[in-house]
């Protein structure tokens, strides 16, 4: 998760939580940010531009990712893209990313596949298998679909496994 | 979209939570007319055919969490991600043969911690009561959460107001109705699930196509496009090991196996997984399409809801207000019912042998009403200060992280489960060590590797320990033990045999 403020703002720069009055402040506020990340760590990306105060981040490969944010005042029915007004880039927040070894998780993905094809192959392999080992039927409720209910305590007899 | 701004006028939100609400009431007291006695509140009459079957077995399995879960697995984990939610499928395929056994051993059966009971024993029996009740009220109270979280930020709904809304319709409904009325609101409620999802994913991918949500994902997320996604790859079976636990171990599950017609449960459940298959990928698709779309989002778990209001506007608000309503109500009537059963069955019956059917009957309701007032107390928003979101400051996640919690819980219960079915060896103390071992390991894992491998782990070892146990021992379990009245004919059964 991503946190900004205005750059401006001490309180509120890069990533810092968003407060009451940064809350109460962004709705006059618009926010800019952009992100360098690998395969090309140097070439900022727009992320994002609104009004809102936080980013969900996800799908970025393992590396420094660069972060940085500027911001303007929102007059009523201004242009949103419009370049003037805004404060100059907050330093970047370098934030390191690293994903799990492919090793651990192939282990993982290598264990699942087994746990699922014991359960799996286990079900399949006596679910067709007839219920010899079954109890008799004991007398219950009567079917509706015409099966009818059973006769007695003993609907048929099956031999015993 | 600003901060505090909502997709739908407060207005509609509350018309269609007071028409909706109406309605499924009105439709469970119809219903409800059925279930004069214990037999037909808790268990439909044991009559239930293949419609009303696969419906409500569909409808029960997409939760607020597919509609939620499904776009954050793919937002998080890419492509490894939709298609790990789409493994919850198969739970519902394996668990076609094991309801038919289920039905089979237990023709007069009511809930699944009664087969562990009469399987196992009683120490096994305490240890999955907790298991089933932990997780039963994990999944109810985070659905009522995400409903009222949902209802406010698509409407602007007061949460209190839309979670309590939600959580008293469907206690009213399963009140009057029991499973009667469960099975037929879940009928109407799979239609417009159904159609509503699918609806909006074919018209968000009109507004982003395919080829431009590739292109952008490759620039900006490459990682959710990669097959060698190692948190994705871990994730693949955590999803599928989660989904089979859920569903084999639950009395939502199992309660709807003894409701079934004879013959009845494996083609409901087979069905019921190929209606519910298209509902995570339409769902997870919009996890995809939120970055080519250019759609901030703050949490993870609304990607969902967020892109299509987002893009279909206030209709698309609409729709996605009813498939939440509905699908959150098909899961919480489920549980109610399922887990009041579990509880009557299991902790009132044994505590007062007098009763007779229709004092059951009475107590069924009771502990409906009782536990549907636990579940809103857990769901109010103690610490929450007027207007702020319910997650603000929030340690404890997303709601992946929450639901995976029970993941351990859910994954050792699978192999005690399965074997106890199918095989005569199994023993208590097996059955025990693998429940409580594999949910140990799998917590440690949850701690240590992520949400995505505990069910995993839980499951692996708890398999480890079950075929350990099934190698080591030579009891032969008497299959009649599991149908109290055989027990009862055995001496009938005895003399005709000889006569």
């Amino acid at each position: 998760m991503l946190e900004w403020g205005d750059p401006a703002d001490q309180r509120a720069g890069l990533a810092a939580a968003a407060t009451e009055d940064g809350a109460a402040g962004s709705r006059a506020r618009l926010y800019h940010v952009q992100i360098a990340a690998p395969p090309d760590p140097e070439t900022y990306l727009d992320w994002y531009r609104g009004t809102a105060l936080e980013s969900f981040v996800s799908g970025i490969p393992s590396g420094e990712v660069k972060v940085r944010v500027r911001a303007r005042a929102l007059a009523e029915g201004a242009n949103t893209d419009a370049a003037a007004g805004w404060s100059a880039w907050s330093e970047p927040l370098v934030v390191p990313v690293e994903h799990h070894s492919l090793q651990k998780a192939l282990v993982l993905l290598g264990l699942g596949f087994l746990v699922f094809l014991t359960i799996a192959g286990y079900v399949l392999a006596v679910a067709f298998r007839p219920f010899r080992d079954g109890p008799v039927r004991s007398e219950g409720p009567p079917d509706r679909d015409g099966s009818g209910p059973t006769q007695g305590p003993i609907q048929r007899r099956e031999v015993q496994g | 979209m600003s901060p505090g701004e909502t997709y739908l006028p407060a207005a509609w939100g509350y018309a269609l939570l007071a028409g909706f609400g109406v309605l499924w009431v009105l439709l469970g007291i119809r219903l409800g007319r059925r279930s004069k006695d214990m037999e037909g509140f808790t268990v439909a009459g044991r009559n239930v055919g293949l419609a009303l079957g696969a419906a409500t077995a569909a409808a029960t399995w997409i939760t607020s969490n597919t509609v939620m879960l499904a776009p954050q697995f793919a937002l998080q984990l890419g492509v490894w991600g939709m298609l790990a939610y789409c493994t919850a499928s198969i739970g519902l395929l394996l668990f076609a043969p094991l309801s038919s056994r289920i039905r089979h051993l237990m023709p007069r059966g009511y809930t699944s911690a009664e087969f562990i009971r009469l399987r196992y024993g009683t120490r096994a029996h305490l240890v999955f009561m907790a298991i089933s009740l932990f997780y039963g009220l994990t999944w109810l109270v985070s659905m009522a959460i995400a409903g009222g979280v949902l209802l406010e930020s698509l409407s602007g709904i007061p949460y209190f107001f839309g979670m309590s809304a939600i959580l008293l319709t469907c206690v009213l409904y399963t009140l009057f109705g029991g499973m009667f009325a469960v099975i037929g609101t879940d009928f109407v409620q799979t239609l417009i699930i159904l159609l509503g999802v699918v609806l909006v994913g074919v018209l968000v991918l009109g507004e982003a196509p395919a080829r431009e949500i590739h292109g952008t994902l490759l620039e900006r997320r490459p990682m959710l496009l990669n097959l060698a996604f190692p948190a994705a790859l871990m994730a693949l079976f955590n999803n599928l090991l989660f989904g089979v636990g859920e569903i084999f171990h639950s009395n939502v599950w199992w309660s709807r196996a003894f409701a079934f017609r004879k013959g009845v449960a494996w083609k409901a459940y087979t069905l019921a997984a190929f209606l519910w298959l298209p509902i995570p990928v339409a769902a997870g698709f919009l996890g995809l399409a939120a970055p080519a779309l250019g759609i901030n989002i703050a949490r993870p778990d609304t990607v969902g809801p967020t892109v299509a209001a987002e893009v279909l506007g206030t209709a698309g608000a609409l729709v996605i207000f009813v498939v939440v309503f509905c699908s959150l109500a098909s899961s919480i009537d489920s549980l109610l019912a399922a887990t009041g059963d579990l509880l009557t069955h299991e902790v009132v019956k044994p505590l007062s042998r007098e009763l007779d059917d229709a004092g059951l009957r009475r107590y069924a309701s009771l502990v409906i009403g009782v536990l549907g007032l636990t579940t809103w107390i857990a769901c109010l928003p103690w610490s929450r200060r007027p207007g702020e979101a319910w997650y603000a400051g929030d340690p404890i996640g997303s709601l992946a992280t929450i639901l995976f919690f029970a993941g351990p819980l859910v994954g050792s219960a699978i192999a005690p489960i399965v074997t106890g079915l199918f095989s005569r060896r199994g023993r208590e103390g097996g059955a025990v060590l693998a429940m409580t071992l594999g949910t140990g390991a799998g917590l440690l894992s949850y701690f240590l590797l992520g949400w995505y491998t505990a069910a995993l782990v839980a499951a692996a070892v708890s398999v480890g320990i079950t075929l350990l146990s099934l190698a080591t021992t030579d009891e032969s379990f008497d299959w009649a033990r599991l149908d109290p009245s055989r027990v009862e004919d055995r001496s009938a059964e005895a003399s005709e045999a000889s006569g």
